[in-house]
Order: structure tokens, then sequence, then C-alpha cells
């Protein structure tokens, strides 16, 4: 019925059962090594869909096993030949979609959690040095890939606290004037409450409006290609920085941005003489 | 509803109070780092007497240490912080005050205590 490896025929078009074979063994095996190494690379927990894909190899490789090298298949019924070709078919579909289910998965971790610092400099390789023993369940050969990007530092790790990293949208207008949104290093802005740090629910608004990133000391807007553009002291753009009291309009809701200035030297003298003043009103009225 | 008696008038106060302040205390503690305190139109007072709108968790703030409250100043709402004849005193910027008009980006500091004074001009 079918060529075999062995004759001197070595591969005839028709032998779509040897073709389904090679297809099955390639895919179960490609599936297993990419979901392994793929979850292990992104530090990603996929127990499940490694078993999944292992199991879905381990029940193609009699079958391919048997296929290629026919005179095997002496010892075996051919009932039994059949079930294992049905299993194996039926495990290599399973494992492309599994492997499908993973990636899904992953994106929809990733777009859901924007993570701090993951966009900003990638870390050089000295964390990767300094934790000798990461995560991975599987002991499966190491990627001769180095991550490069630490999805999250440890709280320790984190940088002395500046003042001028303090900054806030405050809404100025509208049912939720005073509310105050603290802004990070990086802070999504829309009308989505799935992927947005602040989610403000106003129609005139994109599902991702706009985002503030924090750049050397100075926060920066980026309008995210919305619909009705950002207003920053009614001008429209597309990329700028933001000072201390600008007003920016975001569809219809107003912000103001607040930061603290880390300057108390630069006070008008204004203040001082009212100060010293009021000082020798109330000693005198004292 | 309409038949039910009217609750007394509101007392008219000075300043027109439809809407927030606008003004913010920021701790500069390292224990509560970049938490806003919203000022309201009744003022607030501070010290380490946990009966204060900021209780202070300092050794050296007094138990009655300062309160703020609003004025109006040329038209417009004006935060003024009166030190409560506290031990180590209330300093504006570094200087020691008694009575002090805030202004935006105001460091004040009640003993040991760290804030920042902000507060929104009028809109543009």
């Amino acid at each position: 019925m079918f060529d075999s490896l062995l004759s001197t025929n070595i591969i005839s078009i028709a032998d779509w059962q040897l073709w389904g074979v090679i297809v099955a063994f390639a895919v179960t095996s490609v599936t297993t090594c990419w979901v392994f190494f793929d979850s292990q690379r992104n530090q990603v927990s996929a127990t499940f869909w490694r078993l999944i894909t292992l199991v879905a190899a381990l029940i193609v490789t009699p079958s391919a096993t048997l296929r290629l090298f026919p005179y095997l298949q002496a010892g075996f019924s051919s009932q039994i030949l059949q079930w294992l070709a049905l299993g194996g078919a039926v495990a290599t579909v399973i494992s492309f979609l599994s492997l499908i289910l993973y990636a899904v998965g992953l994106g929809v971790r990733s777009s859901a959690a924007p993570s701090q610092l993951q966009e900003m400099d990638p870390e050089p390789v000295e964390a990767n040095e300094a934790d000798p023993a990461p995560s991975p369940a599987i002991t499966g050969p190491q990627p001769l890939v180095e991550p490069t990007l630490q999805i999250a530092l440890e709280p320790e790790v984190e940088p002395e606290p500046t003042p001028e990293s303090l900054a806030w949208l405050v809404i100025t207008a509208g049912p939720r004037a005073g509310d105050t949104y603290r802004l990070g290093e990086m802070t999504d802005i829309g009308r989505e409450p799935c992927c947005n740090d602040i989610v403000i629910d106003d129609p005139a608004l994109s599902r991702q409006h706009a985002r503030i990133r924090y750049e050397d000391g100075v926060f920066v807007i980026y309008d995210l290609a919305s619909a009705n553009g950002t207003l920053l002291n009614n001008q429209p753009v597309q990329r700028a920085e933001l000072h201390n009291g600008d007003r920016l309009q975001l569809g219809q809701t107003h912000f103001a941005f607040m930061q603290v200035v880390n300057s108390p030297d630069t006070q008008d003298a204004q203040d001082e003489q009212t100060s010293q003043a009021s000082e020798s009103v109330l000693l005198t009225v004292v | 509803m309409s038949d039910s008696p009217q609750a007394p008038p509101a007392p008219t106060l000075l300043l027109d109070e439809a809407g927030p302040l606008f003004a913010w205390l920021v701790s500069l503690e390292r224990s509560t780092w970049g938490e806003l305190y919203a000022l309201p139109w009744e003022g607030i007072t501070l010290g380490s007497n946990p009966m204060n709108d900021i209780v202070l968790h300092d050794p050296l703030a007094s138990p009655m240490h300062a309160r703020i409250h609003v004025l109006e100043i040329d038209g417009q709402p004006r935060c003024q912080i009166q030190d409560l004849a506290s031990t180590y005193g209330t300093w504006v910027n570094g200087v020691r005050i008694v009575r002090h008009n805030l202004a935006d980006n105001d460091f004040v500091t009640f003993g040991d205590s760290h804030f920042c004074f902000k507060q929104l001009a009028p809109g543009s």
C-alpha cells in the first residue's frame, strides 16, 4: 500500500500516509519545542500547554516510527496500527491548537498588564547573573538567547524617588472635578477598561487615547492616534512635554497636569516679603 | 417630599464653594511618598494627636502643630498656614513662619515631616 524508505523509491507524492506522518511528527515536535522555549524565555508559566504538547508528541512518536520503519510493524496487529494512526492524527491537531491557544494567551496577558519598566531601557544582563536559578519548572536546556528584559524589578531595587517624579493629572471640570491620577513611568489613558491606567467614561475619548511617559525627569504625552485628538493648552499635539500647570483636553474631559517642581529657592521675592511681613504683624499682636 | 419641612439654608460662606478647592498637600515622607491630601474649604489641622485631619507620625511634631485655612485674597482662594505655637516650628521653603500664604510648589515642613503644597491656578 505504501512505499517505505527502504525501497529505492524514496519518496512518492502519492504516499500521503508517509507525508502525513512526517507532517505530524514535525508539527508536534516543533510545537512542543516552541512552547517550551518560548515560555521559558518569556518567563511565563505554561505548564498546561507544555504538558499537552509533550503528550501529543509522545503519542505521535510510536505511530510515526512504525510508519517510517514498516518492518517493525510485524509485531502489531492492524487494529493497533489503526488506533495509533488515529491517535497520532488527533494528537497532531491538538498540538497545533495548543500552540495557537498558548500564543493567544500570551497576547492577552501582555496587552492586559502594561508592565512598569519593560519599555524603558532594557537592563543589562547583570541582573541575570545575580539570580543563578530562575524560576522555570522545566529543567530543559537553557536557551542560548539571554533574556535582556526583566519583567519586573524587585521593590528594593527601585531608585531613589525624586520630587519631580511626582506628577498627577487632575480633572478640572465635570462631575469628577478634583479627581487626581498619579502618573507613573508610563500611563495609558482611554475609554477601554482593560488596557488603560486611567479609564474615563467619556464617549469622546478613544479606547486608547493617549499615553504619558516619564522620560529623564520630564513627562511627555503621546497622542495614540485618537479620533478627537489631544489638546495641550488648546493646541493639538502628537508628542509634547508637560509642565506644571499645563491644561490638557482629551475628548470632552479637561485635565490639568500637576508636577512637583524641585526648586524651593525660586520662590517669588513677594512671598518672602509677605511671610516676613505677616510674621512681624503677628509678633506685635501677640 | 415637597410637604416635608425644608432644612434651614446652609450658612453663606465668603467664597463660592462650588467645586473642589484644587489644593493639596503632597507627602514627601518616605513611608507615604507622593500621597495626596486634598485640602477642603473648611481647612485642616495637623499634628501628632490622632484628632487632627492629618496626623503627623513624627517625634518632632507637636500634638497641635499647625493648621491651614482658606482665605480669599485678590478674589482668589488662598490657603494660609498658621503655626500653632509648635515646639519645632513650621517651615515654608526653609523659613520658619507663624502665618504664611501658601503658593504652588511651597515646601512645607512640620518638625521633620516634609510636604509640598500644590495648588492649581484658575483655569486657562
